[in-house]
């Protein structure tokens, strides 16, 4: 029996320091059933500690691993036992663990007393849960079934070995190759190639313009045109100036063009990204959104692709152009003069450090400053959205008081920031002239004394350059935090649309050729989470063209059933048959054309409240959408309407009652005419009158298909062929509703509870 | 099913030296408690919940059962018995450790995670926060706590810091 997990338990994944460790007590890899490594000691400290279970013993390790050598080169780890602690297997009852704030402990009933095994901080939570649930029954004699991803150590990089940051996005950071994200840009950009080359041809005319310009207006025009009576450029100054205005000119026209160009590139391309992304986002399964928030999610991809498209549209084009000039500028410089252009270069270091400090305190201050508009923001729509509230507790004065706390907030950050761009480029600016001032004085003297070649108009000229390659540096130097944003902007995009979708859909369907609707749920075992079942085994039947309802407290795990009857989530274990048919087996399109569902949150799409009905179906005629409005008893709220089925609903426009949408939605789902039909508390938002209207016409409709209804006010359920109750994820009870009266468990004490309910307000059941 | 009364669900049933007597064992508390109506029962382990753990974590502790129902509420620790409340307080410090930032060596930003490197007071510390501005906050003037991708908490006092601590967090306070 121990021979099975340890096929899995690879004895290579236990560690040379921990086998070495267990050899002092006389213990093999193949003594071992179930081992954990944990990382505390009980006094809370930093320690190595190992669970290891035997077949007749628990032994607790702790101590310190120490590691000698280089990553790679004789490596070595050694385990320092400190402490051992041996339990008799026979006797240990109860294995648990029990969460804390920021630690948690593992716990269990050993000789008939509690005794606390083990602590460990949350991140070796995941290890000592697995560990729990193969050493639990083992202790008991009994062997659980290994789950393969149980032991799939998917939380460290491959490349390198060290742990991914975050457990639920296998990145590393330290292994992302950045070239490869970007090549994968430039897949969406490949149609763009001669635009693109277009962009940079155009880039590099405006840097090789930009540098040409000095030297026109100034050696040129003063030691040719000014002087030097003997030149055949003499007095010719408007020729000159002439020539001046047309390197101007053209090197703004080159650049409008190139920035036309890339716009037209760089829009179309995160367009496209957008649209990949959209698509990808569609097609993944229920658990992605709820493992990340969906409203963070959209806002998120907008915020990114608008990161991507401004460093695009703005950073790449004038990084380019600026690294041409300021290498340009350079050769010239140098070509003209080398130990003027030395000079130049000194003060360099000095600026470009001044302004990469300059901006992490502006970046600082910026973000500050978003800080604080963002708490206005908020503070606001908190108090416009809980007016009423305001107004009945006469909050008014408080209200105002918070408001112009964040608001004078917000100003003082603001102000700051201006302060700031007020005082610190100039500084920065006056740096850059300091550069300026040397070029001036030795290149000064050397104009008197004729040193070096050096003439009047060379030595304006040559400051006209140091002052090219200066300007660019306010801009340089903010790129790498350009970049980054740019990187982790595309890395999060990319992430989205590879994520592989956890449902999928099988390669090659079985058909049911009309599918006539019979649902059985075989032992089904269902996590949204490692470790917290939500669905513990659960079994029943459904015959076709019969209805079933389900009962149970809330968060008993009833939506859960419909969740994974319509396939948003996949079962652990056990399966789900319709027809004699694993839903696994069936094609997407038939599965969900076959199975509707209305459940509690309904949501109503922007659009007429016909376009909502007719969702599923756009084919539908109005006749049918006025009968499926109908059976749903949405009609006569509907005809009330000034704009009758026209009427606009959704974000921004009419706003229905809870009770009017969920009849919306219950339209939708008839219009859809599915052979089994899910109403997860569908009716819960309506009145009791209502209720009843819907009930008789799920009647009406469940004569001809299978209907499953989950509820737990009870009254909604009074004509269901039979019950099923559930509670905290386990099937309890089903019966008939006389079956389950007379058997007096925990459906009759519901039943009881509501009918005293209802008997207090002087109601009794007929 | 158990009919509740109207009183016991909206009155609080406090601990009183009377009504209720602690005893430890282990790393385990166990009660002996007297409800209202007299009669005894037995718990041989509780769990305790702050109620306001920020604000007043010596006030209005939970006393709960084995199923984290309610049994009373202790009003207040420091009224308690010596050794009682000795006991309370090391379940308390057992329940809400946080590990202490002493001195934060490094915070770098990378590909939206921070990686934090400090001084703790159980050593040195590496670390990975999710989200940071989110996952950052701010308990009170000097208190703020950050919690990492696995869950762990941290708690470090603003003005306990150093200069060179504090710009490194500088941003997200």
């Amino acid at each position: 029996m121990i021979k099975e997990v340890n096929a899995v338990i690879e004895v290579s994944k236990m560690g040379s320091e921990l086998v070495s460790a267990l050899a002092e007590h006389k213990l093999s890899c193949e003594d071992v059933a179930v081992f954990a490594a944990l990382d505390m000691d009980l006094d809370r400290s930093r320690a190595d500690v190992y669970l290891v279970l035997t077949e007749k013993e628990l032994l607790v390790l702790t101590g310190q691993t120490s590691s000698s050598g280089k990553p790679g080169k004789k490596f070595t780890k050694k385990f320092n036992e400190t402490d051992c602690r041996v339990y008799d297997a026979s006797e240990i009852k109860d294995l648990a663990i029990e969460e804390y704030v920021s630690s948690a402990r593992l716990i269990c009933s050993y000789k008939g007393d509690d005794t606390v095994l083990a602590a460990m901080t949350k991140t070796a939570l995941r290890d000592a849960r697995i560990f729990v649930k193969y050493a639990a029954p083992k202790l008991e004699g009994k062997e659980e079934e290994i789950d393969e991803d149980d032991f799939r150590d998917d939380r460290f990089c491959p490349k390198c070995g060290r742990r991914y940051p975050d457990p639920d996005r296998k990145i590393c950071p330290h292994c992302m190759e950045k070239s490869k994200l970007y090549r994968r840009l430039f897949v969406f950009a490949k149609d763009y190639r001669r635009h693109m080359a277009l962009v940079l041809f155009a880039l590099a005319l405006t840097a090789a313009m930009a540098v040409a310009a000095p030297y026109v207006s100034t050696e040129f025009f003063y030691d040719r045109v000014l002087s030097n009576s003997s030149n055949p450029w003499y007095g010719r100054i408007v020729t000159a100036a002439l020539l001046v205005l047309l390197l101007k000119f053209g090197s703004l026209a080159v650049g409008s063009f190139s920035g036309v160009i890339s716009a037209r590139v760089t829009a179309k391309v995160t367009y496209q990204l957008k649209k990949t992304i959209f698509s990808a986002i569609e097609r993944l399964s229920m658990s992605f959104f709820s493992a990340r928030q969906t409203g963070g999610l959209m806002n998120q991809i907008n915020n990114d692709s608008n990161e991507i498209y401004w460093f695009f549209m703005d950073g790449a084009p004038y990084f380019i152009k600026n690294v041409v000039q300021i290498v340009a500028a350079l050769v010239i410089m140098f070509i003209m003069n080398v130990p003027l252009a030395l000079c130049a270069l000194v003060v360099v270091p000095l600026f470009a450090l001044t302004i990469r400090a300059l901006f992490r305190r502006m970046n600082s201050l910026h973000a500050r400053t978003y800080r604080s508009s963002r708490a206005l923001n908020s503070a606001l729509s908190d108090a416009l959205t809980g007016f009423r509230v305001v107004k009945a507790f006469s909050r008014e004065k408080e209200e105002t008081e918070r408001f112009d706390r964040q608001s004078k907030r917000l100003a003082r950050d603001s102000r700051s920031v201006t302060f700031f761009n007020n005082t610190a480029f100039p500084v920065a600016t006056v740096i850059m002239y300091l550069s300026n001032i040397i070029v001036w004085g030795v290149g000064g003297w050397m104009a008197v004394t004729g040193a070096f070649g050096m003439t009047y108009g060379r030595l304006l000229a040559f400051i006209a350059y140091s002052n090219l390659m200066n300007e660019p540096m306010f801009m340089i130097v903010d790129m790498a935090y350009w970049f980054s944003g740019c990187t982790n902007g595309l890395q999060r995009l990319f992430e989205i649309a590879d994520a592989e979708p956890d449902v999928r859909e099988t390669a090659e369907p079985e058909t049911l050729g009309g599918m006539k609707g019979s649902v059985k749920f075989d032992n089904v075992v269902f996590s949204y989470e490692k470790g917290k079942k939500v669905i513990d085994g659960v079994s029943f039947e459904v015959g076709a063209g019969r209805s079933l309802g389900i009962v149970g407290k809330s968060g008993a795990g009833k939506s859960t059933l419909a969740n994974l009857l319509m396939r948003l989530y996949d079962v652990d274990e056990g399966a789900i048959f319709i027809d004699g048919v694993d839903v696994k087996k069936l094609s997407f399109d038939e599965l969900r054309r076959n199975v509707g569902i209305v459940s509690q949150e309904t949501y109503l799409f922007v659009g007429s409240i016909r376009d909502n009905i007719r969702y599923a179906c756009p084919e539908a005629t109005d006749e049918d959408v006025v009968k499926a409005a109908k059976l749903a008893g949405a009609h006569d709220f509907i005809v009330k309407l000034p704009d009758g089925y026209d009427t606009m609903i959704g974000f921004g426009y009419k706003d229905l009652s809870g009770g009017e949408r969920q009849r919306v939605s219950i339209a939708r789902a008839i219009l859809l005419d599915p052979r089994i039909l899910i109403l997860d508390e569908a009716t819960a938002a309506m009145d009791t009158a209502t209720e009843r209207k819907i009930g008789e016409a799920v009647n009406e409709l469940s004569r001809d298909r299978t209907v499953i209804m989950i509820a737990h006010r009870l009254s909604t359920l009074r004509d269901v062929d039979s019950l099923i109750v559930i509670d905290e994820g386990k099937l309890v009870e089903s019966g008939t509703h006389e079956e389950l009266i007379r058997s007096k468990g925990k459906y009759f004490d519901l039943y009881k509870l509501q009918l005293e309910a209802l008997k207090n307000i002087g109601i009794t059941e007929e | 099913m158990e009919s509740t009364k109207l009183k016991d669900v909206i009155s609080i049933q406090y601990i009183t030296p009377e009504n209720a007597v602690f005893t430890e064992k282990e790393g385990f508390i166990a009660l002996k408690f007297k409800t209202s109506d007299g009669e005894e029962k037995d718990y041989p382990r509780v769990k305790l919940q702050r109620n306001f753990p920020n604000e007043t974590p010596e006030e209005f502790v939970s006393v709960l059962n084995k199923d984290d129902e309610e049994i009373a509420v202790i009003r207040s620790v420091a009224e308690l018995d010596e050794a009682t409340a000795g006991m309370i307080r090391r379940e308390l410090a057992r329940k809400y450790f946080v590990f202490k930032i002493r001195k934060i060596l490094s915070v770098n930003q990378k590909f939206g995670y921070s990686q934090w490197k400090v001084l703790t007071d159980e050593g040195e510390k590496e670390f990975t926060v999710r989200d940071t501005y989110r996952n950052f906050r701010k308990i009170d003037a000097d208190r703020a706590t950050v919690s990492d991708v696995d869950g762990n908490r941290y708690e470090m006092s603003l003005t306990g810091l150093d200069r060179p601590s504090m710009k490194k967090i500088e941003l997200y306070i």
